[in-house]
């Protein structure tokens, strides 16, 4: 499962700099900066809101939120036009915040267009609007009041909150751009001024009150629009904003909040977007085996409700091929819900998907240096790049003979001391999981290929870890690694620091600590589910607030 | 949050084909002229998996035979093409003979990270991961270049691709605020939908549509002006929007850009993916990027032909692929390879043929284009084509490149030329070659760019220019010569 994104990480490295010490703490001078939650080692400051930088509707959301709002025969015929709207970086969920590229804004407007002239000219335009198919130009005092109730309903859904009077006057002006040529045209102008505003293409949270100086409370409406996006992928419906237009405040509002997370989450919309966070958190985008870990994750989050435990212990998988069925150790023609060897297999750790990395050359064993490097990464240890003025002439990972397995032949070329600080964690964190080959499945032993001869070597898979600051544990294999990490509490609160950032579609900072340490708090030791989790960082105070800039 | 370095107004301008030419507001059909700034086009073809020099290049009794080659100019020589006997070589054959004097092929170009598949250079790879030190420090890719500061934005380049998949790898790429994006490249159904789909509208309807479509781009600009005012924003916020009202500002421009008359390709019908209709979808490809060429849809095409896996055993004789076959020595493998590229320069002679074929005010269309032949490997064919040796591996020196058309005069066409120095390097090549980034910059100086488009921080050089490290060619193992100079001999 190791993506491009860890393979720069990590691949031959050795690294100058310390891989110990504080997850998120300032680096010295000339050091690469890593790339780790700050939000998981800051204390949580009850008065720290936190930041609300500029968000960008990401590319999931955008689809989705078209489908929601247009006839599914106008977003089709623009099928092209979606399909070349870029990928912007998965992992990690950050992928909101990056600067718009010309070839996306170039693209929303061509989508608009696409899609504005095809549901003005054909029966889409009735599905849509019934009225707005019968306008006449000019218009009559009755396609006026069409047009602006379509405006005020119509836009609230796209704007995520009610319309302006400036706007729907901004709106209004659009439909006459096209309405010179004919009512249709104008119809299709307005669509797609309406799909380019900037309140649909990127999350303003600029209305709420200043509640005190440098922080602002959300409207509802805004955290609505939050909800919808981390809880559905998408935008709110009209329950939602309804809901949102009642209030969101006081112990009537608070009880509404909570009935409408509880309505989202238990919406099928939710399964979609729950399995984009573990593709995102475990960087599987391009991954083969991804949707069965995801069917895993989801069912252990959503169907059993479960926690820490579920995630890392679960040992429910679903199989839709033979070739993960073989990976599994099952007979070809298994299908649907198994349960796998507990001896093996234990959690989302063990999975073929994230078990995946690039085949060792003339050997049966996977890399474990790559999958030490993701795990650390996973678990918001990420190591530094490696300097590249420190690599090997040969690569490692390349059998030399047949006496040394992969984990070996790096250990002895990572001995140096600027190689080792980081490498004996990835060492470690990888050598767990000696026993599975490069597509994740079981093997006893490492076997080599070298000048015509074949050899087979014992694998060690002990391993000393350490999550965060905490205690090093002594273990062997994936399943007691994985065991360790549902019961440590630096990865409670890595889990919960990929919630939040998940939720905020941002990298995570200080002023998230008391959200993530919220979290956690839930999390830790399997005290609660990652619902649980997830309404816990809704439910505190910090959520519903954002700091301000200092200097505008 | 970390700002890209500058590149000009539209730092990130880039190409998506498609929705850069976008339909609805094609007026591709109507009977207006181009009011690009230039009429030259680049087009870029690329080729995977190195190649054998052997079979690349004229051999050297012909070359012999036609009296050798003779100096050009500093660390060049070269000859005529059209001096050769017989066929230029075994890839360049008999069916290149019409337009010997509008090809060159040019030869010890040593790309400087040469150890790996799709390394940073001009347009074969945007190689983030080889470049970890400061991504930020990369130009975009050379056609983005010249999109912004040869077209202004009015000419967005068309990436086609041939991989399917979830990726839509395409050689083109910009620089974001972390590093190198890829522009996705589109499939012939996708890239046809975009170019030429309303091509059953009336052209006033599809020059009304685009004119709506500006209006209600321009119509919009100023709230997002207004947003931008909002105190709440923090500096960062505002940048994001600015960046986002600079490219709208650029497609406000492109929608009012008029088009020249042309017809439409044929639809592509459709096809399944396997070994029997590879060719036909890569014909598809060609026909697309060159009708968009000749209705001035844009001025930059590239290429990103990969089949690869369906280089099947049956059809094209290669067992495991194309990158399965670069990698064994077998005479079988080395047959596949041949067969391989004889595939690709069907595809190329098509391209040249068709472009040639296609007449403007100043000549053909070939002669107002620089078509890039180049491959992200390199000769893999021992040191400097040693008889029988096959040394497969993933060097990038000695690369193969191929330049089409004189890009209206700016190229001298008809040349065999031959950057090597003269010196031993002694490990996988035997002559010291020029470095390849000199090749992008002559792209980019004939194009119409200055060193100012291309630099980063006014230090002159195009690309990767470091050297000495793991993977990468020492720096006095290259000849790097002016770095603001496109090569001799191809410069006219």
């Amino acid at each position: 499962m190791v993506s491009s994104r860890t393979l720069r990480l990590v691949v031959l490295g050795c690294l100058l700099t310390a891989c110990e010490g504080v997850i998120g703490g300032a680096p010295s001078s000339d050091e690469p900066v890593v790339e780790a939650p700050v939000g998981l080692g800051a204390a949580c400051d009850p008065d720290a809101a936190p930041a609300a930088d500029l968000i960008r509707v990401h590319r999931g959301v955008y689809l989705e939120a078209l489908g929601e709002l247009l006839p599914a025969s106008a977003v089709e015929s623009a099928e092209a036009s979606l399909r070349s709207l870029p990928r912007t970086q998965s992992g990690r969920f950050i992928a909101e915040t990056e600067v718009a590229s010309f070839d996306v804004v170039n693209a929303y407007v061509d989508i608009a267009s696409t899609v504005a002239f095809a549901v003005s000219e054909g029966p889409a335009l009735s599905e849509l609007s019934v009225c707005l198919s019968e306008l006449q130009s000019p218009p009559s005092a009755t396609d006026e009041a069409c047009l602006d109730a379509f405006i005020d309903d119509f836009g609230m859904r796209v704007f995520r909150r009610p319309v302006h009077p400036d706007e729907h006057t901004q709106v209004r002006e659009a439909y006459d751009i096209g309405a010179s040529t004919s009512a249709s045209e104008g119809v299709a102008t307005m669509l797609m001024a309406l799909l380019l505003e900037p309140q649909f293409l990127y999350y303003l949270e600029l209305e709420g009150e200043e509640v005190e100086p440098g922080v602002a409370a959300l409207t509802s409406h805004e955290i609505a629009a939050r909800l919808a996006r981390a809880l559905w992928g998408s935008i709110p419906d009209q329950t939602l904003l309804d809901a949102a237009s009642l209030g969101f405040d006081g112990d009537e509002g608070h009880a509404r909040l909570q009935a409408e997370v509880d309505r989202m989450w238990d919406d099928p919309r939710s399964v979609t977007s729950i399995g984009q966070f573990y593709r995102d958190w475990l960087a599987l985008d391009t991954n083969p085996d991804a949707d069965a870990l995801v069917r895993f994750a989801a069912h252990a989050t959503l169907e059993e409700e479960g926690g820490m435990d579920a995630l890392f212990l679960g040992r429910t998988a679903f199989i839709e091929d033979d070739a993960l069925a073989e990976t599994y150790g099952f007979e070809a023609g298994t299908r649907g819900e198994v349960l796998l060897d507990a001896e093996r297999r234990a959690g989302l750790l063990t999975r073929a998907a994230w078990l995946r990395t690039t085949p060792v050359p003339d050997s049966n064993a996977g890399h474990v240096i790559h999958r030490g490097a993701a795990l650390s990464e996973v678990l918001c240890m990420p190591v530094p790049p490696p300097p590249p003025d420190a690599f090997p002439p040969d690569d490692p990972a390349e059998p030399t003979g047949g006496r040394q397995t992969i984990r070996q032949r790096f250990a002895d070329v990572t001995q140096e001391a600027q190689c080792s600080s980081c490498h004996v964690r990835l060492d470690n964190f990888g050598g767990a999981f000696g026993h599975y080959g490069s597509s994740g499945e079981w093997i006893d032993q490492e076997e080599v290929e070298f000048d015509g001869e074949h050899y087979a070597m014992p694998i060690d898979a002990s391993a000393v870890v350490a999550f965060g600051e905490e205690e090093s544990v002594g273990l062997n294999g994936a399943v007691q690694l994985s065991e360790a990490a549902a019961r440590s509490e630096y990865v409670a609160a890595c889990v919960g620091a990929q919630l939040t950032e998940n939720f905020y579609a941002r990298p995570v900072g200080g002023g998230d600590a008391c959200l993530i340490q919220a979290a956690r708090d839930e999390l830790h030791a399997g005290r609660a589910s990652l619902r649980q989790a997830f309404v816990a960082l809704i439910r505190n105070p910090a959520f519903s607030l954002r700091s301000l800039p200092e200097s505008p | 949050m970390k700002k890209p370095r500058s590149f000009g107004r539209r730092s990130f301008l880039v190409g998506l084909g498609g929705s850069a030419l976008a339909i609805p507001m094609l007026s591709s059909l109507s009977e207006t002229h181009a009011q690009s700034p230039s009429t030259r086009k680049f087009i870029s073809y690329r080729i995977t998996n190195g190649h054998f020099g052997q079979q690349w290049y004229p051999q050297d009794d012909a070359v012999a035979a036609a009296g050798g080659l003779r100096r050009l100019g500093e660390n060049v020589i070269g000859m005529r093409l059209r001096d050769l006997p017989g066929d230029v070589s075994t890839l360049l054959h008999a069916g290149f003979d019409p337009y010997r004097d509008k090809i060159s092929v040019l030869r010890h170009l040593d790309r400087l990270n040469h150890a790996n598949h799709n390394a940073y250079t001009g347009l074969l790879g945007w190689g983030k991961d080889r470049y970890p030190e400061d991504p930020s420090r990369m130009a975009p890719s050379i056609d983005q270049i010249m999109a912004e500061h040869v077209f202004m934005g009015e000419s967005i380049p068309l990436n086609l691709t041939f991989s399917w998949g979830a990726r839509r790898p395409s050689c083109s790429f910009t620089i974001g605020p972390s590093g190198p994006v890829a522009v996705p490249g589109l499939r012939a159904e996708e890239a046809f939908q975009q170019l030429f789909a309303d091509s059953s509208l009336e052209p006033s309807v599809v020059d009304r549509r685009r004119g709506h479509t500006r209006s209600v781009v321009d119509h919009v600009l100023p709230h997002y002006q207004a947003v931008r005012s909002n105190r709440r924003l923090s500096a960062d916020d505002r940048y994001k929007l600015d960046q986002h009202i600079e490219h709208m500002h650029a497609v406000s421009m492109r929608l009012g850009t008029r088009r020249v008359a042309c017809v439409a390709p044929d639809a592509p019908a459709g096809l399944s993916r396997s070994g029997e209709t590879v060719t036909a979808m890569s014909r598809e490809l060609v026909d697309i990027g060159i009708a968009a060429l000749r209705c001035g849809l844009t001025s930059i095409v590239n290429f990103y032909i990969d089949p690869d896996v369906l280089f099947t055993e049956e059809h094209h004789g290669i067992a495991g692929g194309h990158h399965g076959a670069s990698h064994g020595a077998s005479a079988a493998a080395v047959e596949s390879i041949k067969n391989a590229h004889l595939w690709h320069m069907d595809n190329v002679l098509r391209l040249i043929s068709e472009l040639d074929a296609t007449e403007t005010d100043t000549g053909t269309l070939l002669d107002d284009s620089a078509l890039l032949v180049h491959n992200e490997i390199g000769n893999q064919a021992g040191r400097d084509n040693t008889p029988g040796s096959y040394d497969l591996n993933h060097q990038c020196y000695d690369a193969q490149v191929l330049v089409a058309g004189s890009c209206a005069g700016m190229f001298q066409q008809g040349q065999y030329l031959d950057f090597r120095s003269g010196f031993e390097r002694g490990r996988w090549t035997r002559h010291v070659g020029t470095a390849y980034n000199r090749l992008d910059i002559s792209m980019l100086l004939a194009m119409g760019c200055q060193p100012e488009h291309w630099e980063v921080d006014g230090i002159p050089g195009y690309g990767d220019l470091r050297g000495d490290k793991w993977n990468r060619t020492p720096l006095d193992q290259v000849v790097i010569g002016d770095l603001r100079a496109g090569l001799p001999g191809l410069m006219a």
